[in-house]
């Protein structure tokens, strides 16, 4: 059965090219476009094995997000990568202290994106 | 959310007491020309970055579809080698079927020449039962002969003879069942020789020339495996490097979906830059625009702070390599 991947994104260029690399790799991909829609599809639908969020996004961010994902039942221990075009520390600090598992910049490269996939979903 | 932090900072400064200045009447209209520009500007830019994600996301697809393809093809491909290998495996089995047919017929000639030299004694013992036939009929013919006398005899004898007169008879009629019967079993002996000898000839040719047909068949069949293996090597040979394609296909085809990734950094650029715009233009036309009182020392240090404030927020974006001292652009906590 093929791990499933929640990709929470505002920018259509990046959600596509996640969802297709994580594909092409034999994982299923669910989708949403800001944290909001993020959280419904935690609630409804398969369950993802692992989440890649953005930070900056409308309506509700990936650091609120992450948080209120934590608080939802079923996945306190769920990994959550975020992958955002910002690198301080700073907000690695906040993102890290809202539940997230690691941290990625933009652009990331297709490999490098499975091997840290692969290393935070055991037996991906 | 930094623009808003950027306003604040800039109308706090604009609170702060004003020295007097010069009016400067007409700069107000240059301004707004000028600021113009810069809304044209950003919508053109607006503009570029959804041509640009557009054409990523149409390059993205095409290269996904190029690659299912692919993955199609190399499916076939797969497809097509195990159904070659049971024909294979079919062949190989047939061969073997074919070669122990050969082996046994190899064997054959021997078997035959066996056989036939078997028949050969049985046809030479056929032939001293005919002889011992004749030597019936020739005793037969003797018995008659004597018979004959013996009845001449009883004739001479008279009365007195008249017994051993039946008995010469007697013997004589005997002695021709005895001939007629060795005459039979020497005709069905002889017909049984004449059968065997046509027999043993009629085989004789009959398995040379089976044996000549099923050889060819042997060769065949071995040189249509040869053949056959042949192709499957050089088949299984262009499968291991359609494979081997399709996995570099795959490879590219990640890394140019990751490569595209740069439309969003340069989007998220693009956007910081029009925000710093639009902060400077706020500025102008605060002072400029239907301000009768510009202060443009007050100017200048407004657009410098959000000079500042612009590189320092994009110090905070990484470009995804990492720069000296700065933290890993992976990391896991």
């Amino acid at each position: 059965m093929a791990k499933t991947i929640l990709v929470v994104d505002d920018s259509g260029t990046m959600v596509l090219s996640l969802k297709n690399n994580l594909e092409i790799a034999g994982f299923s991909v669910l989708t949403a476009n800001d944290g909001i829609k993020g959280l419904e599809r935690l609630k409804t639908g398969p369950k993802p094995d692992l989440i890649i969020t953005d930070i900056n996004m409308p309506n509700m961010g990936g650091i609120e997000f992450i948080g209120k994902a934590r608080a939802t039942p079923g996945f306190r221990f769920t990994p959550i990568l975020v992958l955002s075009t910002e690198s301080q520390q700073a907000r690695r600090d906040e993102a890290k202290k809202a539940g997230a598992t690691g941290w990625m910049v933009k652009p990331v490269a297709g490999a490098d994106l499975l091997k840290i996939v692969k290393q935070v979903l055991p037996g991906a | 959310m930094r623009v808003h932090a950027a306003f604040a900072g800039l109308f706090r400064r604009r609170s702060r007491p004003r020295p007097p200045a010069m009016p400067a009447p007409g700069y107000g209209a240059a301004v707004e020309a000028s600021l113009d520009l810069d809304r044209e500007i950003s919508r053109k830019l607006d503009e570029a970055v959804a041509r640009t994600e557009t054409s990523a996301l149409a390059i993205m697809e095409q290269v996904r579809a190029l690659c299912d393809r692919s993955t199609e093809l190399a499916s076939r491909l797969q497809k097509a080698n195990n159904d070659a290998a049971e024909f294979e495996q079919d062949i190989t089995d047939n061969a073997a079927a074919l070669a122990q047919l050969a082996r046994f017929l190899e064997c054959l000639p021997v078997r035959l020449q066996r056989d036939l030299a078997c028949i050969s004694d049985i046809a030479g013992e056929i032939k001293g039962l005919s002889g011992m036939a004749e030597n019936v009929q020739a005793i037969s013919m003797q018995s008659h002969l004597l018979s004959i006398n013996a009845a001449i005899e009883a004739s001479r004898a008279g009365s007195a003879g008249h017994a051993f007169k039946v008995v010469a008879a007697e013997v004589r009629a005997l002695a021709a069942n005895s001939h007629t019967a060795a005459a039979h079993i020497g005709g069905s002996l002889a017909r049984i020789r004449n059968m065997l000898k046509e027999g043993l000839e009629d085989s004789t040719a009959e398995s040379a020339d089976d044996m000549v047909h099923i050889a060819r068949v042997s060769q065949a069949v071995t040189r249509l495996q040869s053949s056959f293996d042949r192709a499957c090597g050089s088949y299984r040979d262009r499968l291991s490097e359609m494979q081997q394609h399709g996995e570099a296909l795959a490879a590219g085809t990640v890394d140019v979906l990751g490569q595209l990734q740069y439309q969003d950094v340069v989007r998220q650029c693009v956007e910081r830059l029009q925000q710093a715009i639009a902060q400077r233009n706020a500025a102008f036309g605060q002072e400029f625009i239907g301000n009768p009182m510009p202060q443009p020392e007050v100017l200048a240090r407004l657009v410098a702070d959000i000079t500042a404030e612009y590189l320092a927020t994009e110090k905070l974006h990484g470009d995804g390599e990492q720069q000296g001292g700065a933290a890993p652009a992976i990391e896991l906590f």
